[in-house]
């Protein structure tokens, strides 16, 4: 895969990756294992990209975060009550961003 | 410096870049990240953490500036989308200091000092702009506004008074200027021109060139906006009567314009900065047509 393609690919994740993150965090996860976790779905992301987004997703609302201190130090994040519901509106908006999309690349559009 | 001393070396140098509130809790958590990823590649690569494999880490975390903009978003001082605003406005002041240092000499002005405070001055309009940009988007929204060739009609004709009281007026009959003024109250002999200077060729070009300046907003009047052929000789006008007034400048320092020491005194500093500003004038309308936008296809040999 040449540069351009590389920067595309990358263009292509950066518009879903709140999604993507919201997504693998129904259940609680520190940024090592939620990068872990992205990265054997299919989706590896920068490790100075995913962890000042928890942050930011933190401060927008949409997680809680606690930390455990019990043996390594970690903050582990999930989704709250207005996380949930922004996942399901993203979810439903991404599926029928596939639709459109779809259609476009299989030529059915006008 | 070992691998967990580099580490605390690029937390600390992260953490100084968040505000003072988030400071601690990001710097605790990085170091915690930052191990773990450690941990990991020193793990794939076979061998203990060291000073090579912590650098690669961190290269690939990228510069702690960076980094902490990732985590709390600063506004810029001037944004990026106002850099070419801020230049020329900047180039402005350069261009300004200079013709009037060349017009209006003075050994009292120091044009360094004068661009430092002019540059500061920008710095803190273009700042507290983007900072009400962002604080109230609606009250900085953009609106639609008529092309440089729109001129209201009360504006060209107030132009077109203006400019036939002063300078015209002014400038071809002083004496009477004054004595029409204050109503014959105040003695007119300080404003008494030289013989040299009244019949001089640079005066009566000026008095053309300024009854052609009334004449041009006359124009516009009737038209309701320039014309193109208007722009340029606007800026021909502005050009040759800034360069006059400057030359006149010179004449009154010489003290050959009024008959009297104190006049020439005062009108000196007065004619330096009324041709600045005509030149100034002439420059802005010259770049107003440089950078005339025609909407057109771009050729090939054009940037796309």
């Amino acid at each position: 895969m040449g540069e351009r393609d590389n920067t595309g690919l990358a263009e292509l994740r950066r518009g879903v990756l709140v999604l993507a993150v919201l997504s693998r965090l129904r259940t609680p996860q520190y940024g090592y294992s939620l990068r872990q976790a992205l990265a054997e779905g299919g989706m590896p992301i920068e490790e100075g990209t995913l962890y000042p987004l928890l942050r930011r997703l933190e401060s927008q609302g949409l997680l809680a975060s606690e930390w455990n201190t019990e043996q390594s130090p970690r903050r582990y994040y999930r989704l709250n009550a207005e996380g949930e519901r922004m996942l399901a509106a993203l979810t439903e908006a991404w599926r029928e961003q596939v639709r459109v999309m779809n259609s476009f690349l299989e030529g059915r559009a006008q | 410096m070992n691998a967990h001393e580099i580490i605390e070396s690029y937390v600390r140098d992260v953490a100084r870049h968040l505000p003072r509130s988030k400071r601690n809790d990001v710097a605790f958590e990085l170091r915690a990240l930052l191990s773990d990823e450690l941990a990991a590649k020193s793990q794939a690569a076979g061998r203990a953490p060291d000073k090579g494999i912590v650098m690669e880490l961190l290269k690939g975390f990228g510069r702690p500036a960076d980094v902490a903009a990732r985590y709390h978003q600063r506004g810029a001082l001037i944004d990026s989308a106002d850099t070419h605003h801020f230049l020329i406005w900047s180039l402005s002041g350069a261009v300004t200091l200079s013709l009037l240092s060349a017009l209006s000499p003075s050994a009292e002005r120091d044009n360094g000092d004068e661009f430092l405070k002019w540059l500061g001055l920008l710095a803190i309009i273009f700042a507290v702009r983007g900072w009400w940009r962002r604080r109230s988007p609606k009250a900085m929204a953009w609106k639609p506004r008529r092309g440089h060739d729109w001129m209201p009609r009360g504006l060209a004709l107030l132009s077109m008074v203006a400019t036939a009281v002063f300078p015209l007026f002014v400038y071809a009959a002083p004496q009477t200027f004054v004595e029409t003024m204050f109503f014959g109250r105040v003695v007119s002999d300080g404003v008494v021109l030289t013989d040299s200077f009244a019949q001089s060729g640079e005066r009566i070009a000026g008095i053309i060139m300024l009854g052609m300046l009334v004449v041009m907003y006359a124009a516009v009047l009737v038209q309701g906006r320039y014309a193109p052929w208007s722009n340029w000789t606007f800026a021909a006008l502005h050009g040759g009567l800034g360069l006059l007034m400057g030359a006149h400048g010179g004449v009154a320092r010489a003290g050959q314009v009024f008959t009297t020491a104190k006049a020439n005194e005062v009108a000196a500093p007065i004619f330096g900065v009324l041709g600045t500003f005509l030149l100034m004038c002439a420059l802005y309308g010259v770049y107003q047509e440089w950078a005339r936008i025609n909407p057109a296809p771009a050729t090939d040999s054009q940037p796309k």
